[in-house]
């Protein structure tokens, strides 16, 4: 039953109506939402009273597709049709499949864009489009549980992803129909829960170990604002490692391994599943290993078969402590966040390189979901502004490919975001008119050991000799930590066209198709949806304009205010009509005159922050 | 925001010596106005403002906060030339710096934890003196000696670049541990 909201005694709902947000943890084995209801930030549960929801999708031949549970408890039997872990392949080109272990039990083909793709039943499915289901399936929870429709989530990410996996991220996240407000990294959504629980200051460091991802994040907090100080980690190491590990030891335990058909897999992959989390809390347990026979697993045995996993996260620790250019003795307190955290070996090895106990009062399973939905609520507009603030920073470096095959770096990786960088580029030829730029991402030097994100290439660029013309290609870096990149001759000030093509992503269309294929899937109106939209982007935008006029109005000559009011009154006029199209260019129309306004309030606001400070200084 | 200056942008006079804690404050307050989380619900143009706003925000921060970037950027401001390249004439320095790499790539063979972390302690040293100089040749900008205040960050950088690829050095060895 939903539940009914009820104002405090004396709080008006209006024009300060409570906005419906929530943070959305979308992992690698388990997947939750949290949203901020009275003041405290709290996962939501289905109807069973369940919290997590396992990553696990289920295409069947009839079209009709499952997320959950009972997806994942019978995934042994339906091996070809279920998708796990697919976090793992976010962003991942057809060729790096085969280093990724996990997906041993599928078959895969190329997609137009590229992509690796599922063979399901249902037609080949992507990571992507495998995402977006278990988006929507939170997204039903959370609208069932708040009683009204979602206006915007905070999407958590590893750290450590990388530009293509983030895109793919908000890629999902737009096919399950989703306004994403902001991507934020999982670690620092978990410094985020804990900072703001204990108001404490000083630094932090968050080791989050999931299913399928390693971060290590080293932060300083202080007075609200959590700056990240730098980040590391593996895309591709988590729990699912050791499981894969220990149900080879469990196969090779009852006998010669003949090849491991898909189903026989993931049966040793449940079952090292459930051995792994027994042994958290008992020192040993016997299993009967496929009808073979029984097999004694101790907790010494485990801490073998996980140690060179973990080994490797302990080396990513010390290099990101380097990297923030602090001392061990600093860290204040160590935060421990992820499922594969409950496994001693990890605690013993973290407790002894950071000669603390890990701190795990909130539960390491809910806790980034948590610190999702506090900027969720404070992002969309439920919470004074001036209490929170997230600097977090680029996880790896962004570069070009020069002559030979060798890196240009124009980002270093732990610069703070948002980024912009501008780097000038030259003809090789007279008379040359276009230019072809590879953009990578990763540290080392040669292209081909680095992530392909994006080739562009720049036409229009006037005829000239050799070395003339200066092309400005600058890079901007969002707070999502996603890239975008323009290009212009500076000599004529001609704007080059840059065409992207993203290396391992969907093309505009693409997501397009996926996303009407998901409407007309769920029986939604596509048109009213998108009028929907329109209409809270229009209102949003005419609240937003009133709250600055009647705040700094006192900047308009009487000439501008008119102007703004017409162009406002527009806007309404548009919004109360049933044309999506009418209300958006209304809509762009104010944002178009308004932009000026903008400018200055922002300005004065960055004037007006140091008056305090200056005030010291005299 | 068309500030100057990085300096103008912290309401700062130009200058080598700064308080990198009241830097840090400012900075601060600087984003909790500016940054893009502040305009989540604002019109797209003012959106996109408050990124490249931050972005300047963030860059400014990064070259005052560095003793090197600061000073690289004190002698662009007082009309000094500045190229990546360019190479340094103090031949006892450059014969100093040598003979420590020479050092070094003995105890990158050796692979001695101890070795390397004596050694690494000991260009810490050298890193902070030559920084003292620096702040010594910038502190009087209205006299500034454009080449010796050049010549002075390159030194920097080169004990710099020393001591990252020593520390480097000895997380590849406590890597293989």
């Amino acid at each position: 039953m939903p539940l009914l909201q009820i104002a405090e005694p004396g709080m008006s709902t209006a024009p300060h109506q409570h906005r419906l947000a929530a943070g959305i943890d979308l992992g690698t084995t388990n997947s939750l939402v949290a949203t901020v209801q009275s003041g405290s930030a709290e996962t939501l549960a289905d109807e069973h009273g369940e919290h997590l929801l396992p990553s696990a999708v289920r295409y069947a031949g009839d079209g009709s597709v499952q997320v959950g549970r009972k997806v994942r408890e019978s995934a042994a039997e339906h091996a070809a049709n279920t998708l796990l872990s697919v976090k793992r392949l976010m962003g991942r080109g057809f060729d790096d499949i085969h280093q990724l272990i996990g997906h041993a039990t599928h078959q895969f083909v190329a997609t137009t864009d590229g992509l690796p793709a599922f063979v399901t039943a249902a037609g080949p499915r992507t990571a992507v489009e495998a995402s977006s289901e278990i988006l929507k399936a939170l997204r039903r929870r959370a609208e069932t549980a708040l009683a009204g429709e979602l206006q915007g989530v905070v999407v958590t990410v590893p750290a450590y992803f990388d530009d293509a996996q983030r895109q793919a991220t908000k890629d999902a996240a737009q096919i399950a129909g989703l306004t994403v407000l902001r991507l934020l990294n999982e670690p620092t959504a978990a410094a985020v829960a804990y900072g703001l629980d204990s108001g404490e200051e000083g630094i932090f460091a968050v080791y989050d170990l999931g299913g399928g991802t390693f971060d290590i994040s080293v932060l300083r907090l202080a007075r609200g604002v959590f700056e990240v100080l730098a980040t590391g980690g593996d895309s591709a190491l988590g729990g699912d490692d050791i499981d894969h590990a220990l149900a080879l030891h469990l196969a090779a335990a009852v006998g010669p391994t003949p090849t491991l058909d898909s189903r026989t897999l993931r049966t040793l992959l449940q079952l090292a599943c459930h051995v792994k989390e027994c042994l958290s809390s008992q020192l040993s347990v016997t299993v009967n290993v496929l009808g073979k026979g029984d097999v004694k697993v101790t907790r010494q045995q485990l801490k073998s078969l996980a140690e060179p996993f973990i080994k490797r996260t302990i080396q990513a620790c010390r290099h990101c402590i380097r990297d923030a250019d602090i001392q061990l003795a600093d860290i204040r307190e160590i935060v421990l966040v992820g499922g594969s955290t409950r496994m001693p070996a990890v605690r013993e090895a973290v407790a002894t390189f950071f000669a603390r106990e890990g701190l795990t009062s909130i539960d390491p399973d809910k806790v980034v979901a948590i610190g999702a939905a506090i900027q969720a609520n404070v992002l969309i507009g439920n919470k004074s502004e001036n209490d929170l603030l997230l600097l977090d920073v680029i996880p790896l470096s962004l570069g070009l490919e020069t002559m030979g095959g060798i890196v240009e770096k124009v980002v270093a990786r732990n610069t703070t975001i948002p980024i912009v960088q501008a780097q000038e580029f030259t003809t090789f030829v007279d008379g040359q008119t276009a230019m072809s730029i590879h953009v990578v991402q990763g540290e080392r030097e040669l292209v081909q050991d680095c992530r392909s994100l994006a080739k562009f290439e720049l036409h229009g660029i006037p005829a000239m000799v050799a070395g003339a013309a200066r092309i400005r290609v600058s890079f901007q870096v969002d707070a999502d930590g996603l890239l975008s990149v323009s290009a212009q001759e500076t000599h004529t000030g001609v704007q080059a066209s840059v065409q992207v093509r993203p290396s391992y992503g969907l093309s505009e269309t693409s997501i397009r198709e996926m996303l009407e294929a998901s409407m007309h899937h769920a029986q939604d109106d596509m048109q009213a949806r998108l009028l929907r939209e329109q209409q809270v982007d229009a209102e949003r935008a005419l609240v937003a304009l009133r709250a600055a006029m009647r705040a700094d109005g006192e900047m308009l000559s009487s000439a501008e205010r008119d102007t703004l009011h017409k162009a406002m009154q527009a806007l309404e006029q548009a919004a109360a009509g049933t044309d999506a199209a009418v209300i958006k260019s209304a809509n762009a129309e104010l944002d178009r005159k308004s932009a000026d306004f903008a400018g200055r309030r922002m300005d004065r606001s960055i004037a007006e922050a140091l008056v305090g400070q200056s005030l010291d200084q005299i | 925001m068309f500030a100057a200056t990085h300096f103008a942008l912290f309401g700062l006079q130009p200058a080598y010596l700064l308080d990198r804690d009241d830097l840090t404050i400012r900075y601060r307050e600087l984003q909790k106005a500016a940054h893009p989380d502040r305009y989540a619900h604002a019109g797209e143009s003012e959106r996109l403002l408050a990124v490249s706003q931050a972005a300047r925000i963030n860059d400014a921060y990064q070259i005052l906060r560095d003793p090197v970037s600061r000073a690289r950027y004190l002698l662009k401001l007082q009309g000094g030339s500045w190229q990546d390249d360019q190479t340094i004439q103090d031949k006892a320095f450059l014969f100093e710096q040598m003979e420590l790499r020479e050092e070094l790539e003995g105890l990158q063979t050796d692979r001695e934890l101890d070795a390397l972390e004596k050694f690494a302690q000991r260009v810490r040293q050298l890193e902070q003196q030559q920084e003292q100089k620096l702040a010594r040749e910038f502190v009087d900008l209205a006299h500034l000696h454009l080449v010796q205040g050049r010549t002075e960050i390159q030194k920097m950088m080169f004990f710099r670049k020393l001591r990252e690829e020593t520390e480097h050095e000895i997380n590849a060895v406590l890597d293989e541990t």
